[in-house]
């Protein structure tokens, strides 16, 4: 004959076989320093993990031991900030540096508000009021392209700006006319080369007829010098519309 | 004072033995199963289970052992319940009087399914842990490098990708070139004369060149008029991408972007776009970036890989 008592340790506390599943809510749980975590110990005894650093993430180090909280190792691609134009003259991104040696801004919905014209860039390496350089020999330029039943390669070894299109490769401004882009800004902190700058650049054309086309370039900044801002706006016009994403490439 | 069990009917304490032997007692007062307890030989039993109670009439579901005043009942109610969770009061039960141990995973209120994979969120949910779509593999730095190989180059993945920055090359007039091995141990590179072909385009001056080669000892990146400059300010930059490695049907293909700055007639931006191929049906487990002539001076070779699941 099988006893109440079997199996139990007392007739006073509440065990398992009292508790109904799913019974324990967050709220019946007892109340632990903030930020702690719940984990279980190499007796296998639940135990606390305290918070730790602002920051941290927590880390298996495997069966048998406790897990931790150390660096987050930071994602191969990370988010860095992004910009929406609204009838703008430019949008300008700052803060790069030695983080990454792969910067990436992507461009998409945009739209120029003036016909046939092209998207440029210029660079700054001014950390503190970011003045861009725009001298008339400053930058270099080659891209190739595909413009109706032709391939034209175009280039500029001096001039003003990093420049995304040369005629033939002009952008339309009608409300149904958008363009899309990836800019890659590649070592941007190194100090002994002119820093690279490459593009895809997808875009529409309005005349002669709504044609899409696409630009793939390299650009230069013509000087050994870190590249910490970098700013895009149409050679004449305004941008629209149209949205500016900054994101970095981990090098660890 | 309150009652502990409230709403129930309470009598007189009403404790009466029996002498054991039997399965059938008699109980002063009618009641019910679950409000009587009944201990026999010093252990209390279990109600619905080891007994139960009709009327006036208590029944053991095994036959009592023999003995003299052996068989003990307690009737405090009429109706009602003992010992069982409805005879706790709401939130009656505080951590003194909860056993240690005595919350397992069943009776968490979590959603979702606990496993070796999920974890449990601070929403209270069982989740699964989700790989990032673009994972970092490995980095090296060249400091005048013969080359950079990656090994390791599996199917865990069906791209591949490496990112170059900050390349400068030794030599003058030079351009990257790329050998692939299957070679899981010792990872010996194909070199044969017509172990690859390739095929670029790019942009030199204001013509479109169009290049190939349909059997080399590599594949190349760069090829008359496209070549890199040594000059102190010049440097390359590439994408490479090695598609489906792991797949032994086709023969492999590694697509890239180039660009670079030129020597040539005055430093000028330069950029290639192509695709080459391992011409054997056979998997790539590592790739060796070295210059047509000379060394990798500096710079970062960094490997990454896409997720397909």
């Amino acid at each position: 004959m099988s006893g109440f008592l079997t199996g139990r340790t007392s007739l006073t506390s509440v065990q398992t076989a009292d508790i109904a599943d799913n019974a324990i809510t967050l709220d019946k749980l007892a109340h632990q320093a903030d930020g702690s975590i719940l984990t279980f110990g190499t007796d296998t005894a639940p135990a606390l993990l305290a918070p730790d650093t602002s920051g941290q993430v927590l880390t298996t180090k495997g069966a048998g031991a406790l897990p931790s909280f150390d660096a987050a190792a930071s994602p191969a691609l990370s988010f860095v900030s992004t910009q929406v134009a609204s009838d703008s003259a430019s949008i300008a991104f700052t803060g790069i540096d030695n983080s990454s040696d792969t910067w990436m801004v992507q461009m998409e919905g945009c739209r120029m508000a003036t016909e046939s014209y092209y998207m440029q860039i210029h660079t700054s390496n001014d950390t503190s009021s970011h003045s861009y350089d725009t001298g008339a020999s400053d930058y270099g330029t080659a891209m190739i392209g595909a413009y109706y039943d032709t391939a034209y390669a175009k280039f500029d070894n001096e001039d003003d700006s990093i420049l995304m299109g040369i005629d033939p490769y002009a952008g339309g401004s009608d409300a149904t006319t958008g363009m899309s882009a990836r800019v890659h800004i590649h070592a941007p902190a190194n100090t002994d080369f002119h820093t690279l700058i490459s593009w895809e650049w997808s875009l529409q054309q309005t005349s002669p007829a709504p044609y899409a086309m696409r630009t793939f370039g390299i650009g230069k900044r013509s000087a050994a010098e870190a590249v910490t801002a970098i700013k895009f706006s149409m050679v004449s016009g305004n941008l629209a519309e149209g949205r500016f994403s900054l994101y970095k490439l981990a090098h660890s | 004072m309150s009652n502990f069990l409230t709403g129930l009917n309470q009598l007189d304490p009403s404790v009466k033995r029996f002498n054991g032997g039997g399965s059938s007692f008699t109980l002063d007062e009618a009641g019910t199963t679950t409000a009587t307890r009944l201990v026999v030989g010093g252990v209390e039993q279990v109600p619905g289970v080891d007994f139960n109670v009709s009327g006036t009439t208590l029944s053991t579901t095994s036959a009592t052992p023999s003995g003299t005043n052996n068989v003990v009942s307690f009737q405090y109610f009429k109706s009602g319940t003992v010992n069982t969770a409805t005879a706790v009061a709401t939130n009656g039960v505080n951590n003194d009087a909860m056993a240690d141990d005595a919350v397992g995973i069943a009776e968490l209120s979590a959603t979702g399914t606990a496993s070796s994979s999920t974890f449990l969120r601070g929403d209270n949910a069982w989740a699964a842990v989700t790989s990032p779509a673009l994972s970092f593999v490995s980095t090296q730095v060249a400091s005048s490098s013969s080359s950079i190989e990656f090994t390791g180059i599996d199917n865990s993945s069906e791209r591949w990708f490496i990112e170059i920055e900050g390349v400068s090359s030794s030599g003058d007039v030079v351009g990257m070139q790329v050998q692939t091995s299957n070679d899981t141990s010792s990872h010996s590179y194909d070199s044969g004369a017509s172990d690859y072909n390739w095929a670029m385009g790019g942009a030199y001056w204001s013509t479109c060149y169009c290049r190939y080669d349909d059997a080399d000892d590599s594949i190349l990146t760069a090829y008359d008029p496209f070549s890199q400059g040594s000059d102190a300010e010049n440097s390359f930059s590439g994408q490479f991408i090695i598609h489906n490695p792991s797949n032994t049907t086709f023969h492999p293909m590694i697509s890239f972007n180039t660009w670079y700055g030129s020597t040539h007639a005055t430093p000028l931006a330069q950029m290639t776009y192509g695709l080459g191929k391992r011409k054997a049906a056979e998997a790539i487990t590592a790739v060796k970036f070295s210059y047509t002539s000379g060394n990798i001076d500096e710079g970062r070779f960094s490997l990454y890989k896409l997720a397909h699941s």
